[in-house]
């Protein structure tokens, strides 16, 4: 390998596939992060709507608002 | 900085000795020279020495690494040093990590074993400090007539990576000069002169980089406490940090934990600061067998890095360890990897210029090494932005995440380094790997326990590869049909030193090397009669066939040394 070859590799390395659960929790925090805090909880409303949508099955939705609704918050103490 | 003697290690000091050409003597006429007599430096040494190259090892200390630095020493790594014939002294020090906790705030949120399997020779996680891994490596490599290593000698530059013999320069207590070999290899580090004289930048990888400082440091303290690694995240006394306490040999302790943006890394690491962060932290393990006096003895200071060269091949110099890429150290990645790039390099090497393999066989150490390595970076990334949550987007979804860590596993990989991905397949895209698909093709062959036909004696498969060879694994199960076929294929491939033919059966049959009476290679490596595995020198399965006539073995043969036709 050359070092001009080197170079347009550096330019144009490709990205791995990461798994969907790692790129989508990075998406939401980049989400999050541009958004002011205010508008946090209406935006994770939306997108719970619009998964709901791409699921197309209301029964497993159901069960994954279930599963989130009994999560116990970990407050740190 | 060390703030008292450890009690861990003993360092020797070694002597600096003027090589031939400070005086205008002839050049040194060596195979290979190797930059950092590191960890993956020692490893790539000795594992060429003892396939018959010269080596010319240059070393810029006069001692092995002076702190504990790695602990967490992977099972891949054992079995490297196993392969090397060192494994022994390795074991007599080394303790087996039993367990891991994760705790957010206070509270213990997950705890999990270690795997260990009785399927496997060595434990998931042996614990060992750095400068004890390199000794014996280093014990190993002054003992061989093939290696020169060349203390106080520090590479600080390399030219004509493209030409037939790459020179180095060499900067000594009484001067400088060059030298020349055929291969170069880059084991020195992440200010490596190699790649900085070579102009070689790192490229950063994966969003989930953190620039925060972290501060690192060991202390002393007996207690009857299990070797475990333990991972709070958002501890009460120190909200929104990171902070990880590992068990090591000899009573010593590490700890490390990261600091906030408006923390001055200066005063975090005075002894008294820091002291302040160990009681508190033992105040929260609330350890009943604990000593109450401990010693603090290091502490020293990190960036969580994720970069990597853009290839690990220049010419004729190559890159292996942090001197190819920089893996932040949650996750026990880093020397591992170093090891890992030496195994898949240090035979490549050995048979190119040995004339046994296409020189395109060198080509395949970068085509393998670096998806694997960005594929990591990418997998600890994401637990490193969830161990820190440098951001408010972050904090809300790591909180999510916690939340859900309870009651669903899938979240485990998100948050914890060492649950992170850790797929080893060479291939790209990675294949499925596990317990369900067995030895998979480019991924590292799965151990097992076998008994050896001749002897009764108890070992494992990995046992019985060639250490430095190609090893072809057939199974014949309870097939005399299959005994014979393989046989047949013994005969007709051609004896070489660099094959070895080992067969596994389920029952005592003639043909057989190795017996498997309760189906556990078989069952493990999801094999039947008939199948046959070639396996590399670095434990890697190179093909995988099914009643292979001797044609495919010659085609799986040379692709696996490098033909591409």
């Amino acid at each position: 390998m050359t070092q001009a070859s080197i170079n347009d590799r550096l330019a144009a390395t490709p990205q791995p596939d990461s798994t969907y659960l790692e790129r989508s929790f990075q998406g939401l925090v980049r989400a999050l992060d541009d958004l002011p805090e205010t508008e946090s909880r209406d935006f994770l409303a939306r997108l719970a709507l619009i998964l709901a949508e791409e699921m197309r099955d209301a029964d497993r939705f159901i069960d994954a608002v279930q599963r989130a609704k009994s999560a116990q918050p970990q407050e740190a103490k | 900085m060390l703030t008292a003697k450890p009690a861990f290690f003993s360092w020797d000091h070694f002597p600096f000795r003027a090589p031939p050409e400070l005086s205008g003597g002839p050049c040194t006429d060596t195979d290979v020279i190797v930059a950092g007599a590191g960890p993956v430096g020692l490893t790539l040494a000795l594992s060429m020495a003892q396939q018959g190259l010269r080596v010319l090892l240059l070393e810029a200390r006069d001692c092995v690494s002076e702190s504990s630095r790695t602990l967490a020493v992977a099972r891949r790594s054992v079995q490297i040093l196993d392969r090397l014939g060192v494994i022994e002294p390795f074991k007599r020090l080394a303790i087996t990590r039993e367990r891991n906790y994760l705790y957010f705030g206070d509270r213990v949120i997950h705890s999990a074993p270690y795997e260990q399997s009785p399927t496997e020779k060595h434990p998931d996680i042996s614990v060992l400090q750095q400068p004890w891994t390199e000794k014996i490596l280093l014990d190993a490599v002054l003992a061989h007539p093939l290696v020169e290593l060349r203390w106080l000698n520090s590479v600080v530059g390399v030219s004509g990576a493209e030409s037939e013999r790459p020179r180095v320069r060499v900067s000594t207590p009484q001067g400088e000069y060059e030298v020349a070999a055929k291969y170069v290899v880059a084991a020195d580090g992440a200010r490596g002169s190699v790649r900085r004289s070579m102009n070689l930048p790192y490229q950063e990888i994966a969003d989930g980089v953190v620039q925060r400082n972290f501060v690192i440091c060991d202390f002393e303290m007996k207690s009857a406490l299990p070797v475990a690694r333990r991972l709070w995240v958002n501890p009460p006394h120190r909200p929104g940090s990171a902070v990880i306490l590992h068990k090591q040999p000899f009573d010593t302790w590490r700890l490390d934990y990261s600091l906030h943006d408006d923390e001055d890394l200066e005063e975090a690491m005075r002894p008294g600061n820091v002291e302040r962060m160990i009681a508190a932290q033992l105040k929260l393990l609330d350890d009943p067998t604990a000593e109450s006096s401990w010693r603090l003895v290091w502490i020293s200071a990190y960036r969580p890095m994720s970069r990597s060269l853009a290839s690990y091949r220049v010419g004729r110099v190559f890159f292996a360890g942090d001197a190819a890429h920089q893996t932040p150290i949650f996750g026990g990645r880093g020397m591992n990897q170093g090891m890992l790039d030496a195994a898949n390099l240090a035979w490549k090497l050995a048979y190119v210029l040995r004339g046994v393999a296409d020189p395109r066989l060198l080509d395949t150490y970068d085509q393998e090494r670096r998806p694997v390595i960005v594929r990591n970076l990418h997998d600890v990334a994401q637990a490193t932005l969830c161990m820190t949550a440098t951001t408010k987007g972050a904090a809300i979804m790591r909180k999510a995440a916690f939340d859900l860590l309870p009651t669903e596993p899938f979240v485990r990989k998100l948050v914890d380094a060492f649950n992170a991905n850790r797929s080893e397949s060479l291939l790209t895209p990675p294949p499925t790997e596990g317990p369900e698909v067995g030895a998979v093709v480019g991924s590292p062959l799965p151990d097992a326990p076998v008994r050896v036909a001749a002897s009764g004696q108890d070992q494992f498969l990995h046992d019985a590869l060639h250490r430095h060879g190609l090893t072809w694994l057939y199974f014949i199960g309870a097939d005399p049909a299959a005994a014979e076929a393989m046989t047949s294929l013994r005969i007709a491939t051609q004896a070489s030193e660099l094959s070895r033919w080992v067969s596994v059966a389920a029952v005592p049959l003639a043909a057989a090397d190795l017996l498997d009476e309760q189906g556990v290679a078989f069952d493990k490596l999801r094999v039947q009669a008939g199948t046959c595995l070639l396996v590399r020198p670095d434990a890697y399965v190179a093909a995988r066939l099914q009643q292979p006539s001797p044609s495919e073995l010659k085609i799986a043969w040379r692709a696996a040394l490098g033909a591409t036709e």
